[in-house]
């Protein structure tokens, strides 16, 4: 059997972009400030409400609104998704508006969620963002004029909409990739800049920051607002992509997918976040019946196949942290210019381990 | 002394022609032999992508009995297509959606990719929705074997569904409520698509049409205990007022539904009043009286009753529980309503293939709904109406009663006329 990578690249591309966008955001918040922010999906379902519920509706009054079709449903989805394929500035715009506006909610809600922090710490802290990520999918679930709740707010049309078929979905890839990137190099530069080493010094020392001076509760807020601000655009990234709100969706094991990329990739290491998102992506594809068929192997196991994936994955945490606890890229210096120049005065037979700097 | 040479043998006319002739003679026979024993025309596979939850939540009990169930129709029909000596055989591919929108729309695409055009998917109405759109540009047929949502109904798209909506059965079921002297319901709800949309239409329509009272309260599909609810449930009913007058419906699927069941027994006030259910509530996991006696006294004691789309004890419905049994032997078929309709969407998907001639979806699509006019399946009739969805056949009602030998089952006891919206007491 033949494989058509226009569907496939753009399912891997979009795939892999939206849940790097949410690994890089963990990998800031845990990996350098030591807050693990296990309610990650919460955010991440923020972003998506946020650009659905406005998208959908700012879309329906553009195309009149019609009275007799009902807005939640597949026939009013259907009105918004016609409007969209005819309208390329509108939806476009609208998917500019709409990704701003989840940063910017995203954002507020995580410095919110970081009064929690600066009382908890460690697996408290953790086992609190947990709750508020499980509470915020029950509000989802329970209440319909936001997005449908149960039933889902369908109808949010993909930017590239008034593209031919299959075309739309590459160039969503295409844009999506291009997003985590900007993400990524934003992260790198964040990581490496003094806010970076106040995180780390937070994360290794919270008393010793502050003997020296650092606000250390308030460089906690900040980066969970940044974090979650991060995380809200890989939910808008992902409602574009799947083309509707739908409650359910938003399960911790979406965090548990970020935490695990990182932790595969190596914490406090983005290039490592980057291994990480590109590894479990590809094992999620090819454990699944799917790609043996595409392999041209017409064989049924007398298991389910499906479930090897929960196994694989479980089985490569397992390994990683037993052989390679640090990840598969270890932590590595702050890139910064004086550390780079420091370098390059040292021979290479006097190159020690860099200090760590905790200013 | 000369020596003469020796002369060289001309051959004659007639030996030559002779040589050629038994030359063309021996080569005709060569090929006609060869052409016995040539192989048959080479063989053709379709891909059925089986987009079905076998995790999560939700289905991870009933999705690997739906998806088997598919299975099983197209191994049935390549063995009917080996016996024929037809060159067409149907591939099954299954895709575990994990019973979100995420996962439906990600399942599709990685279908596609495999090259997939006809698949027996997905299962619940917020995935079947969350794939329409996607479906329908790049011309991929989709069969849901179970979404009844009203939200999905479309005209003129790619997805088909083999059960009819919640409608009919939340007309019938509302009918049959009023018409045992039942005026207050107490209602407890999985809180997922199917459960909230069902409870919103028997809901209405008991209210408006019968002039009923209601009080209702769901749960998370994902909790493990739900005495609270269950506790809820108690208090809306005595609320009601439990007497002869006062029922309780429940729309639950297995696990839960047990759940459900332990809880109430021990609480005197939803012992006390009759209990109606949902067609998702007729699972033989509820009469099993080796695992569960508990559940069983008591689903027999509330007098459990619904309805369903399909007859028990239909022959084509008895034909694939023997047939299930005998593949999947450590599954049951009955524990999972749906299973049923399943093996319909695969039967019908593949039957769309055949009688278009071609594994193309705009064809495929012109041709299901034709196909589906005379097919009458494990789950019965499934004639189709504008927007794709199985037309609504006459529904039976069943309760839970003993038979002669003292065994637990549903017993039929009346049937709702879709054409007619009437209700049928059986003598």
């Amino acid at each position: 059997m033949a494989v058509d990578f226009s569907f496939l690249l753009p399912l891997l591309a979009t795939s892999f972009g939206i849940y790097l966008i949410l690994a890089l955001s963990f990998n800031l918040e845990y990996g350098y400030a030591g807050q693990p922010n296990l309610g990650k999906v919460f955010f991440y379902s923020v972003g998506a409400y946020a650009a659905g519920a406005i998208t959908t509706r700012v879309l329906w009054a553009l195309a009149g609104a019609p009275a007799n079709v009902a807005f939640m449903q597949a026939p009013g989805a259907a009105i918004r998704q016609a409007f969209a394929r005819s309208n390329p500035g509108a939806i476009l715009g609208l998917f500019v508006v709409s990704l701003l506006a989840a940063a910017v909610i995203g954002a507020a809600v995580g410095y919110l969620a970081a009064y929690p922090a600066l009382r908890l710490r460690g697996d408290f802290l953790a086992i609190v963002l947990i709750a508020v990520g499980e509470a915020g999918r029950v509000f989802g679930r329970n209440y319909e004029p936001l997005a449908g709740g149960v039933f889902g707010l369908p109808g949010v049309p993909n930017p590239f909409a008034w593209l031919p078929a299959r075309a739309d979905y590459a160039a969503y890839a295409i844009l999506v990739l291009a997003i985590a990137a900007g993400m990524y190099l934003f992260a790198v530069r964040l990581s490496n800049s003094p806010f970076g080493r106040l995180l780390k010094s937070v994360r290794d020392d919270e008393l010793a920051a502050s003997v020296y001076g650092k606000d250390a509760p308030r460089a906690k807020g900040h980066i969970l607002a940044i974090g979650s601000g991060m995380a809200a655009v890989a939910g808008a990234l992902y409602v574009f992509y799947v083309q509707q709100v739908y409650a359910d969706d938003f399960i911790p094991l979406i965090s548990f997918a970020a935490v695990t990329m990182v932790i595969l990739g190596g914490v406090a290491n983005h290039k490592g976040t980057l291994v990480g998102a590109a590894f479990m992506t590809l094992v999620d594809f090819v454990t699944r019946p799917v790609f043996l068929a595409i392999l041209g192997i017409n064989w049924q196991p007398p298991f389910d196949l499906n479930y090897v994936r929960y196994l694989v994955t479980g089985l490569i945490i397992v390994l990683v942290l037993l052989f390679r606890p640090k990840g598969l890229l270890a932590e590595g210096p702050v890139d910064t210019v004086a550390m780079r120049v420091a370098q390059s005065w040292k021979t290479p037979a006097t190159v020690d381990e860099p200090a760590r700097d905790d200013s | 002394m000369a020596v003469e040479a020796p002369k060289v043998k001309k051959w004659s006319v007639p030996l030559i022609i002779a040589i050629v002739v038994i030359l063309i003679l021996a080569g005709s026979l060569g090929w006609a032999l060869l052409q016995l024993g040539a192989p048959a025309p080479q063989q053709v596979t379709y891909p059925i992508g089986l987009a079905i939850a076998t995790s999560g939540a939700t289905y991870q009990s009933d999705g690997p009995i739906r998806r088997d169930a598919a299975q099983l129709a197209i191994d049935q029909m390549n063995a009917q297509l080996a016996a024929a000596g037809s060159p067409i055989r149907f591939q099954g591919i299954p895709d575990d959606t994990q019973g979100t929108a995420d996962g439906a729309k990600a399942s599709f695409q990685r279908l596609a990719a495999a090259g997939v055009k006809v698949v027996v998917g997905p299962l619940s109405t917020g995935e079947a929705t969350a794939v329409l759109d996607f479906i329908n540009t790049n011309h991929i047929v989709a069969i849901s074997p179970s979404s009844t949502g009203v939200t999905a109904a479309v005209p003129n798209d790619f997805l088909f569904r083999a059960p009819p909506t919640d409608i009919p059965q939340a007309k019938a079921l509302s009918q049959l409520v009023s018409s045992l002297g039942y005026t207050k319901v107490g209602i407890i709800y999985r809180l997922d698509d199917y459960g909230r949309g069902f409870e919103q239409l028997f809901e209405q329509r008991f209210e408006t049409v019968y002039g009923g009272q209601t009080l209702n309260v769901s749960y998370d599909i994902s909790a493990q205990d739900l005495a609270t609810e269950v506790g809820q449930l108690s208090t809306n009913v005595q609320t009601l007022g439990a007497g002869p007058q006062t029922a309780v419906l429940v729309v639950a699927f297995e696990g839960d539904g047990i759940e459900i069941f332990n809880e109430a027994r021990l609480d005197t006030t939803l012992s006390s009043v009759r209990w109606f259910g949902s067609e998702s509530m007729r699972r033989s996991a509820f009469l099993n009286r080796t695992a569960r006696p508990n559940v069983v006294d008591f689903v027999l004691n509330a007098n459990l009753t619904g309805f369903f789309a399909s007859p028990s004890l239909n022959p084509i419905s008895t034909a694939f529980e023997q047939a299930y049994a005998a593949k999947y032997p450590s599954r049951d078929p009955k524990k999972s309503p749906y299973s049923y309709y399943s093996y319909d969407s695969a039967m019908l998907a593949m039957m769309g293939v055949l009688a278009a001639g071609k594994y193309d979806g705009d064809a495929v699509k012109a041709m299901i709904p034709f196909v589906a006019q005379s097919y009458l399946g494990a789950s019965g009739s499934k004639a189709m109406d504008a927007n794709g969805d199985a037309i609504a056949a006459d529904y039976v009602a069943w309760h839970t009663a003993l038979d002669a030998m003292s065994k637990e089952y549903f017993a039929e006891f009346a049937r709702w006329r879709f054409a007619t919206e009437t209700l049928e007491f059986y003598p």
